[in-house]
């Protein structure tokens, strides 16, 4: 572990109280002093994180994939865009107000499990996963939600390979291969 | 928005400026001590509330310490603001224990009411937003259940089934992951 990764450790155990009351004391002296020099990069993440899990709490908490009931329910909303993916899809540019970005990715998952989705370029290159993606239990398709800005990572700024990994009966394969084209 | 890192000024400057009247040192010195006390605060309340709570009464003991000249070594600023905070956890320990009998007595004809502010998408929130969707689903939950349930270490390793040595691993490993990604700019900060 880097020094950092130390000392990020170490303020969770802290902050969780896996850290004994014998070695928070100290601790605390520790942690006081370097706050007031304005140089604990560490402490001032973790603080922020506690601020940032907040916004989740009422969009489910950490949760990854959505359902078709909560999809359905955003689309009404304004300012909320809303794409279908198909086998390929052209997402043209989406008003410059959107805040949300839903989507719908048409795979029936019922029987499946340990399910990610990979994302590369259409060269191949590895852009990003998704992991342990959950799937509406009553269609079996996928559902997203996210804010625009990042959005555009995925559907507006190159021509990307979606592919959805999955297991069934201890066999893991890929069951469906998207591709997005942004106009 | 968050500030950057403010590490200009020695704290043992900045609150011999403060106790000579200057505002500005003294609200860099709050500023950089917030962090510390929330922390503080974190490990012994469990809920955001009441965290803020005690920062604020925290913050109010300093400010009025600062402006009454009471802060007589200045180079030991950080220990005081740490005094102050190990005061009030005293007190509040006492109160509660007086608390607590007034609840056994009238608890039932008190009712609370939460009110959930809505906040504002920010930057830092797009980034873990982004982030977390690499993580494990286990990661995450160890994540949100420390983090954004507020529960204690043992009540996470027995949501998670797991020991509490491998609570704290998951959650050690998910949180060194997300901060290195949320450290990094992301393709759709800077693609037209």
């Amino acid at each position: 572990m880097t020094a950092a990764e130390d000392s990020l450790a170490l303020l969770d155990d802290y902050l969780s109280g896996a850290m004994s009351d014998e070695h928070a004391a100290p601790f605390e002296e520790a942690l006081f002093a370097a706050a007031s020099t304005g140089k604990d990069p560490v402490l001032t993440h973790l603080d922020a994180l506690y601020d940032q899990a907040r916004w989740f709490a009422p969009r489910g908490g950490f949760s990854s994939g959505a359902t078709a009931q909560l999809i359905n329910e955003l689309r009404s909303l304004p300012r909320v865009h809303h794409i279908d993916l198909g086998l390929v899809t052209r997402v043209p540019a989406w008003p410059a107000d959107t805040q949300l970005i839903v989507y719908r990715v048409p795979v029936d998952l019922r029987g499946y499990d340990h399910i990610d989705v990979s994302v590369e370029s259409v060269a191949g290159e590895h852009r990003r996963w998704f992991r342990d993606v959950q799937f509406d239990p009553l269609d079996g398709a996928l559902y997203g939600v996210c804010d625009a800005p990042v959005a555009r990572s995925t559907f507006r700024i190159e021509p990307l390979v979606l592919r959805v990994h999955a297991a069934q009966n201890g066999q893991r394969s890929v069951v469906a291969e998207l591709r997005i084209i942004p106009e | 928005m968050r500030c950057a890192l403010d590490s200009s000024s020695e704290p043992a400057e900045l609150a011999a400026r403060a106790l000579r009247g200057d505002r500005s040192a003294e609200a860099r010195l709050c500023s950089r001590l917030t962090p510390a006390i929330r922390a503080f605060a974190r490990r012994r309340l469990r809920s955001s509330e009441a965290t803020l709570e005690f920062q604020q009464e925290v913050l109010l003991i300093f400010v009025e310490a600062l402006r009454k000249g009471q802060v007589e070594e200045p180079a030991r600023v950080a220990g005081f603001a740490l005094g102050i905070c190990r005061n009030l956890a005293l007190d509040r320990a006492r109160q509660r224990a007086r608390r607590g009998k007034l609840w056994e007595l009238y608890g039932e004809a008190v009712a609370s009411h939460d009110v959930a502010q809505p906040e504002e998408v920010t930057l830092e929130i797009m980034r873990l937003e982004d982030c977390l969707t690499e993580l494990s689903e286990r990661a995450r939950q160890a994540v949100w259940l420390s983090y954004g349930e507020l529960l204690s270490h043992a009540e996470v390793s027995s949501k998670l089934g797991v020991s509490e040595g491998n609570a704290r691993v998951l959650r050690h490993r998910a949180l060194i992951a997300l901060r290195e990604c949320v450290a990094t700019p992301k393709v759709w900060e800077t693609a037209r």
